[in-house]
C-alpha cells in the first residue's frame, strides 16, 4: 500500500505538470482538491485517465471521482479494492 | 444601422432557416442515437446520413442566402466572415502536418468575386455570434458596406473523442436546463447570416443589429463561471450598446448545452442579470451543439421567429433542474416578438451576446481617433525584443528561459499547451514596460490575437491520441486556439472584449479590429498582434495601442 502511494504521489506529478510540487511533499491525507493541493476539474478528469492508464480501471462516472480523489490515501484504497 | 437578414442554415432538418424553422416549429429533432466517434460509440448526435465535406456545405449555405439577397444592389465593399471551431479537421486523419482553417475561408470566397477580404474567427462555441458582432462593428466602422458570415463545424472524430474526454455527450436527445440533463449532443450544421448598412440589398424583410459585447470569465479554461460572471457582463455591455432594458426584450435564444455546469451557470448569471422572466429556449435538442455554427444557427432561428411572431418550444425540458427558475418556452407559441438577445458561451471562458430588433434605436456612431502606440514586445527562436530592446537571448529551452526570466512563478504555467504559453510570456513582458496597464479597468483591455496555425501544435497532439479509449481532456482543451485569451484573461483578470482571429498571419487583421475597438470605445486598452506555435517553429509580436490623449 505505502508503494503504491508513493508511486502515485509519482505519477500525480508528471502527470498534472505540477512543476511546483515535489512527490514526497504530498500527504497520504491531504486534500488534491481546492484547500488542498488545489487540482481543478480538468486535473479530475486527467486522474481519470491516470488510473486507467496506469492501473487498468475504468471510472465511467466522473462524479464518482470525486471521493474517489479525495487524497492520495482514498484513491490507493480505491486501486486496491478494484485491482483484479 | 447594421441591418440583418437573408438568414440560411443547412442541417439535417433542411436546407433553408425558413424548412429548418417550420420542422422544429413541429418538434422534430435532428438528433438520433448512433455509433460515433473512432471507437463507434452510441451517442445522441445530429449528424448528416452521409458524410459531409465542410466547404460544400458551406457553399450550399451561402448559395441558399443568396437567393434572399439582390446581387445587383451590392455596391462597395464586402467582407466574408468565416466562423469554425475546427473546419476541416479530418484532414489531419490522412496527413499529420499543421492544418489552418484560413484555407477554407479563402476557398468559400473564391466564387464571389464582390467579396474584397475573408475573416476568420475561432472562438470556441461564441465564434458565430462573435462573427455577427464583428461584422457589425466592421460595418459601422466604416469599414466595410456588407458582411457575409458564414458558419460550419461537423462531428468528427477528432471533436467527439474531445468530449468523451470531458464525459460530456449523452446518449440521449438533449435536456437542456432540465433535472435529468445529461450533456450535450454534438451536431452539423452551416449556416450564413448577411449584415448590410442598407436593407436595399435583402429581398425580404431585415431587422436591425442594436448591439453586442463579448466578455470572458477570467476564471478557468473550460469550467463555466459559478457566478456566471463572464455572460453576466457580456449580456449587460450588449443592453447598454443597444441601449435597451430587459423590459424591452420578448425573447433570450440562450445556449443551453445540457451539461450540468454550463446550465447551472447561465441561471446563476440570467438571475443577476433580471432576465428570469424572460421568455427563453435553448435549440441544443433539436439541432444539437454546432459549435462553431451555433451562434449562426441559433440566430438564425430567432430571426425566423421574429418574422413568423412565434417562439418555439424548448426541447427536453420537464423539470427545472437549475439554480434559478428560467421562463423556459415549454411549448411552440404566437407571441408578439420586436427585439431579442442571442446568448452564447464557450471554452476559454468566452460569452457573447447579440441584441437583434425589429425597431431601430437612435445611433450615435463616434469614432475618435488617432491611436498610439504603448508599446511593442517581439519573441522568435533567438530573442525577446522590448520596444527595440534586446531583453533576452533565447537558448535550448526558450519557454522556461523565458519562465524564468520574468520569475513568474505561476503553477498555471506549467499545464498550458506551449501556444499559451508563448502568449502569457509576451504579455508578460509587454506589461513589464507598461505599468499604467496594470491599473486598467477589470473591461478596458481588450485581447486581439491573430495566429495562421492556431492550436495546431495541441491539434497533432490530440490527434494522436484519437485510437486511445480515454483520450486526455487536458489536450484536447487546447485545440481551441482562443484559449491564450482565456489564459491572459486569467491570469490578469481581465474580463474585456477578446477576439482569437485566423488569418494569414501578418498582423493587419488584427490591427484593424483592435483600431475598431478603440475608436468605438469598446475598450481602453488593445493588446494585439500575431502568435504562432508549431513544432519547430513559434514567433510571436505583441503591441499595446491606446486612444490618443
Amino acid at each position: 500500500m505505502s508503494e503504491l502511494k508513493e508511486n502515485l504521489k509519482q505519477q500525480i506529478v508528471t502527470h498534472l505538470n505540477l512543476e511546483d510540487v515535489e512527490a514526497h511533499e504530498i500527504q497520504d491525507d491531504e486534500a488534491l482538491f481546492g484547500e488542498g493541493l488545489g487540482l481543478d476539474s480538468i486535473d479530475a478528469l486527467e486522474l481519470i485517465v491516470l488510473v486507467e492508464q496506469e492501473y487498468g480501471i475504468k471510472i465511467t462516472d466522473p462524479e464518482k471521482g470525486k471521493e474517489i480523489f479525495h487524497s492520495v490515501e482514498t484513491l490507493a484504497a480505491f486501486i486496491t479494492a478494484n485491482q483484479e | 444601422m447594421v441591418f440583418i437578414g437573408a438568414e440560411n442554415i443547412v442541417s439535417p432538418l433542411g436546407n433553408s432557416a425558413a424548412e429548418n424553422y417550420a420542422h422544429i416549429s413541429e418538434g422534430k429533432t435532428a438528433v438520433s442515437v448512433k455509433p460515433i466517434g473512432v471507437n463507434q460509440e452510441g451517442f445522441a448526435v445530429a449528424s448528416f446520413e452521409d458524410k459531409k465535406d465542410l466547404l460544400g456545405l458551406c457553399l450550399r449555405s451561402f448559395e441558399e442566402s443568396l437567393t434572399h439577397v439582390d446581387r445587383d444592389k451590392i455596391e462597395g465593399k464586402t467582407a466574408l466572415i468565416f466562423s469554425s471551431t475546427k473546419g476541416e479537421i479530418n484532414a489531419l486523419n490522412e496527413r499529420m502536418a499543421p492544418y489552418s482553417i484560413s484555407a477554407l475561408s479563402k476557398k468559400l470566397s473564391e466564387p464571389y468575386p464582390f467579396i474584397s477580404e475573408t475573416f476568420t474567427i475561432s472562438n470556441a462555441c461564441v465564434s458565430g455570434i462573435m462573427a455577427l458582432n464583428l461584422g457589425r462593428d466592421l460595418i459601422q466602422g466604416g469599414n466595410f458596406d456588407h458582411v457575409v458570415v458564414v458558419g460550419g463545424d461537423l462531428a468528427s472524430d477528432f471533436t467527439v473523442a474531445g468530449f468523451q474526454a470531458f464525459f460530456a455527450m449523452s446518449d440521449e436527445v438533449c435536456r437542456p436546463y432540465d433535472k435529468d440533463r445529461k450533456g450535450i449532443n454534438l451536431g452539423e450544421a452551416a449556416s450564413t447570416v448577411w449584415l448590410s448598412k442598407s436593407n436595399t440589398i435583402f429581398r425580404g424583410d431585415a431587422f436591425y443589429v442594436l448591439g453586442g459585447a463579448t466578455r470572458n470569465d477570467a476564471n478557468h479554461i473550460s469550467g463555466p463561471s459559478r457566478t456566471g460572471e463572464g455572460l453576466f457582463r457580456a449580456f449587460e455591455a450588449a443592453k447598454r450598446s443597444a441601449q435597451i432594458q430587459v423590459k424591452d426584450l420578448d425573447y433570450i435564444c440562450s445556449h443551453g448545452t445540457a451539461t450540468n455546469y454550463n446550465d447551472e451557470m447561465e441561471s446563476q448569471a440570467f438571475k443577476r442579470a433580471n432576465l428570469l422572466e424572460v421568455p427563453m429556449n435553448s435549440l441544443k435538442g433539436y439541432f444539437g451543439h454546432t459549435l462553431g455554427a451555433a451562434g449562426l444557427v441559433e440566430a438564425s432561428i430567432a430571426l425566423q421567429s421574429i418574422r413568423h411572431q412565434k417562439l418555439v418550444a424548448s426541447l427536453g425540458f420537464e423539470f427545472s433542474g437549475v439554480s434559478y427558475p428560467l421562463n423556459v418556452i415549454d411549448r411552440s407559441r404566437p407571441q408578439s416578438i420586436k427585439t431579442i438577445v442571442k446568448t452564447g458561451s464557450g471554452f476559454g471562458g468566452c460569452n457573447s451576446a447579440i441584441v437583434i430588433s425589429k425597431q431601430p434605436k437612435k445611433e450615435i456612431v463616434q469614432l475618435d481617433g488617432p491611436i498610439a502606440l504603448l508599446g511593442e514586445v517581439t519573441i522568435n527562436q533567438e530573442q525577446v525584443t522590448v520596444n527595440d530592446q534586446v531583453k533576452l537571448k533565447l537558448g535550448e529551452d526558450p519557454l522556461r528561459e523565458m519562465y524564468d526570466d520574468l520569475e513568474l512563478n505561476y503553477s498555471k504555467f506549467h499545464k498550458m499547451d506551449p501556444l499559451c504559453k508563448l502568449g502569457v510570456l509576451g504579455v508578460e513582458y509587454l506589461l513589464g514596460a507598461l505599468p499604467e496597464l496594470k491599473n486598467a479597468g477589470d473591461e478596458e483591455v481588450g485581447l486581439v490575437i491573430e495566429s495562421k496555425w492556431g492550436s495546431s501544435f495541441s491539434d497533432l497532439a490530440h490527434q494522436k491520441q484519437l485510437e486511445l479509449k480515454n483520450p486526455s481532456p487536458a489536450i484536447f482543451v487546447y485545440t481551441l486556439p482562443n484559449i491564450v485569451l482565456g489564459e491572459i484573461s486569467i491570469k490578469h483578470k481581465w474580463y474585456g472584449e477578446s477576439i482569437c482571429l485566423i488569418s494569414e498571419g501578418s498582423g493587419e487583421q488584427s490591427k484593424a479590429v483592435a483600431d475598431l475597438y478603440l475608436k468605438m470605445g469598446k475598450i481602453k486598452y488593445a493588446l494585439q498582434g500575431n502568435i504562432e506555435y508549431i513544432e519547430g517553429s513559434f514567433e510571436l509580436s505583441l503591441s499595446a495601442w491606446a486612444k490618443k490623449a
